[in-house]
């Protein structure tokens, strides 16, 4: 997934903080390929924290110094970035941060911050970030779990299982159409069944542009069999007829 | 928060009578989820437009949904001294004739469903709509009292919907919502509330139907610096979102209901749980709560009786386990919907390990209505064994989809064909389903049993939380089975592995029985299977798991075993 492609508008905004590093001061569509849309320096002290205690001083100089490069107006590569982690940091602390670097550059961190800033309390807050960091950017981004399980003193597994184990918490990026599907009783009665049979042979493509979710109730039962997409409801005929929109036939 | 502010009810009551009756033209939108689904907001928009166009004097006001589903888009017409009118079925092409009607004073008589002359709410003011003369047009409707659909109901708690605005508080203190509160917090003590509830003899409306008087009394007994109050809003039960529309329609009878709960049991701070997907009734909570607040109906020091009550609306996040009352604890908590091991019960030990009353909306809601007539009163309603009213939801198979409130030991029969208007298409019907998936699936014969906790429990269903889902005859009950095994399946949250592998096994037999593979062992083994869940499930999902398949084997053997292969050579 390019990560420059889901620029969020709050990344201009994140430069007022006192964090602010020249990667945020830029425009949403400056954003080139290689660069960051959020803050660099609170994405790097990220990755320092997930290194032994005995490597974090060493690490940190090498991650800052590519911010003074950046400082200077130097462009900065993401591969500079993995070369350091490649030649510091030992393994599996080495996996883990790589990964979570490839997926970060997409979510402002500072704006992640904010949200989890603005609900206080320990864990019985986390589903009300959840939703707000659901509401912020269609889904729950993996690298927003990171500061949420460091900012909250919430485990990754712990999230991660709160995340799955919930409907409302997609971790996919919105698509194209985000299609919700009622099989409860009465649209199951009705034939939702073969609505969702169909979506669901295209949505499992990786590059199929639908997220598809099967609910329990939509609050229409009048309108059964009801399908929702974009937040429109379609039902009966309708239905069939947008499936078969989306599916291209 | 307004601590000394004097609270007025009064004043708030007038006010709200001259919003529901006002001196200019009214006209109501029902914008509950079933109304915008089907094109309310569009409705709305173009109302605002044609009455600026016309130039017409009238207010245009967001309602929720007075239970006719089927009719919406809904539209009412309130003009001073002229009977209410409702419009259903309301297209944007004949908003214009509807604003027209206003400065005519007449009636568009295709889309008109029926008139209201009068409303008389309960403990609170009636409203005149109209005088003793009914102009001639507004006549030939059919009065709303006189049709079944109404006449029939007995609408104690859901009586404000579809005509107050769900977010003016003073709409609903005008038909004497918080009257019930500030009676109790005035002149009654904790212990009288308490009694009141109990001598109603209410059953909790979620499922189970625990004595509800018994709840706050365990509650006010045990022992805690802070208790709290606990409204289930999960309805994770499919197709049974029946209390959405309730909630989006009046939101302040949760509210007031909860108060009164929090003051009986010297709970100060409540939640409300909310399904996640729930986002109208969320904001229209939210919204209400604060407008109680504002005019110091709930907060701090209520009406100077020293008590303080303050609440809070938390999003779950989509797990059916989560409607179990100790898992829906845990996801309040930040951590897994995952039930806890009982005892010890959440009256002693719940939310925050403080003692907690977990009731259904419904149960909350009705409180006011016990503590505002007497508990005695409202036991009468009913049967002995399962007084009161109860709200209950049609979908599947019906000729309407709608949701009611009818006094318990109506028969189900007459609530399908009254309310639902039968079943579509003229079909007979198969089964029903009574109470969500863990009431299994009755046959057609059941209809004529009584809507009584302890009737559809001796059938082996439930009440639940009062869902009836229609099935004609052309429904295959095996597949239906299925779709419930695999609901239970999906929902498992995995803690008891005789849920978590059981409910998969459950799936595998069902599917052999459905490929023609199935043996009588099979049989056997479901039942082995269902008793073993039953008795070692922790709550609810893992104990009835086995209840769709149980069910159609018990009452209509024949789906079954037509299917199963004969005894191998």
């Amino acid at each position: 997934m390019s990560k420059s492609t889901r620029m969020k508008p709050g990344a201009k905004k994140s430069s007022q903080k006192k964090a602010s590093s020249p990667a945020t001061a830029q425009a949403p569509q400056a954003a080139a390929p290689g660069s960051w849309a959020g803050s660099s320096k609170a994405m790097f002290e990220l990755m320092i924290k997930e290194v032994p205690e005995s490597l974090q001083d060493v690490f940190r100089v090498k991650l800052m110094d590519i911010l003074g490069q950046k400082a200077k107006g130097g462009a900065y590569q993401e591969a500079q970035v993995v070369e350091i982690v490649n030649e510091i940091v030992p393994e599996p602390f080495k996996s883990n941060i790589l990964k979570g670097f490839a997926t970060m550059g997409g979510v402002d961190i500072s704006l992640v911050e904010g949200i989890v800033a603005s609900y206080p309390g320990g864990q019985e807050s986390v589903p009300a970030i959840l939703h707000a960091l659901k509401a912020k950017f269609g889904h729950v981004p993996e690298e927003a779990l990171r500061v949420v399980s460091q900012k909250k003193n919430v485990f990754m597994s712990t999230l991660y299982r709160l995340v799955t184990s919930f409907t409302a918490f997609p971790t996919d990026s919105p698509r194209k159409y985000t299609v919700s599907v009622c099989d409860g009783t009465g649209c199951h009665l009705k034939g939702s069944a073969s609505m969702l049979k169909k979506l669901e042979e295209k949505a499992a493509s990786p590059d199929a542009d639908i997220n598809l979710e099967k609910v329990r109730c939509l609050g229409c039962c009048d309108l059964s069999p009801a399908v929702l997409v974009n937040g429109e409801v379609y039902s009966g005929d309708d239905a069939h007829a947008k499936i078969s929109e989306m599916l291209g036939e | 928060m307004k601590q000394d502010k004097p609270l007025d009810l009064n004043a708030i009551q007038k006010k709200g009578l001259g919003m529901l009756a006002p001196t200019r033209a009214r006209i109501t939108v029902g914008m509950a989820t079933c109304g915008l689904a089907e094109g309310a907001g569009k409705i709305f928009e173009a109302l605002k437009y044609e009455i600026k166009k016309q130039k017409a004097k009238a207010d245009l006001v967001v309602v929720g949904c007075n239970g006719l589903c089927y009719a919406e888009p809904i539209v009412e017409v309130i003009c001073p001294g002229k009977p209410r009118i409702t419009y259903g079925r309301v297209s944007v092409e004949r908003v214009p004739d509807l604003v027209a009607s206003v400065a005519k004073g007449g009636v568009v008589k295709d889309l008109a469903l029926m008139r209201m002359d009068r409303l008389t709410a309960e403990g609170g003011a009636s409203i005149k709509y109209a005088g003793t003369k009914v102009p001639k047009d507004a006549a030939a409707l059919k009065e709303c009292g006189k049709l079944d659909f109404f006449k029939k109901q007995m609408k104690l708690i859901s009586k404000n919907a579809g005509t107050v605005s769900p977010e003016q508080v003073e709409e609903y203190c005008a038909l004497g919502g918080y009257q019930a509160l500030l009676k109790a917090v005035t002149s009654m003590s904790p212990d009288e509330v308490i009694r009141e509830v109990t001598v109603s003899k209410l059953r909790g409306r979620g499922g189970a139907g625990f004595p509800a008087g018994f709840k706050l009394q365990a509650c006010r007994q045990a022992a805690g610096d802070a208790k709290y109050i606990v409204a289930n809003g999960s309805e994770g039960d499919p197709e049974i979102g029946m209390h959405r529309s309730f909630l989006e329609s009046d939101p302040h009878a949760v509210i007031e209901g909860m108060a009164i709960a929090g003051y009986a049991v010297g709970a100060s701070e409540g939640y409300i749980y909310l399904n996640d997907r729930y986002q109208v009734a969320h904001e229209r909570l939210t919204r209400a709560i604060e407008g109680a607040e504002a005019l110091g109906l709930i907060g701090s020091n209520i009406a100077g009786s020293g008590f303080s009550f303050s609440l809070r609306v938390k999003r779950g996040g989509g797990a059916y386990v989560c409607g179990e009352e100790t898992a829906l604890l845990n996801a309040l908590e930040g951590s897994f919907g995952e039930p806890r091991p009982r005892p010890p019960y959440p009256a002693e030990s719940g939310l925050f390990n403080k003692p907690t009353v977990v009731n259904n909306l419904e149960t909350m809601a009705t409180f006011p209505a016990i503590i505002a007539g007497g508990g005695k009163r409202y036991a009468g309603i009913g049967t002995p064994g399962s007084t009161g009213t109860k709200i209950v939801a049609l979908s599947g198979h019906v000729a309407r989809s709608c949701w009611v409130e009818v006094p318990l030991g109506m028969e189900i029969g007459e609530i399908i064909k009254t309310f639902g208007g039968g079943v579509a298409n003229g079909k007979k019907i198969k089964g029903f389903q009574a109470g969500g998936p863990s009431g299994g699936i009755l046959p057609a014969k059941l209809l004529k049993i009584k809507l009584d906790y302890d009737r559809l429990a001796k059938e082996g269903s439930l009440l639940g939380s009062g869902g009836l889902v229609v099935m004609d005859e052309d429904t295959d009950l095996l597949e239906m089975a299925k779709f419930f095994t695999d609901f239970f399946a999906d929902e498992s949250c995995g803690k008891c592995s005789i849920c978590r592998e059981g409910t998969k096994r459950l799936q595998q037999i069902i599917t052999d029985v459905m490929e023609g593979q199935g043996t009588s062992e099979h049989i056997a083994l479901v039942k082995r299977l269902a008793s073993a869940l039953s008795d070692t499930g922790a709550c609810a999902l893992g104990k009835t798991a086995a209840v769709p398949f149980i069910s159609v084997l018990n009452h209509f053997p024949q789906v079954i075993e037509g299917k199963l292969l004969r005894k191998k050579a």
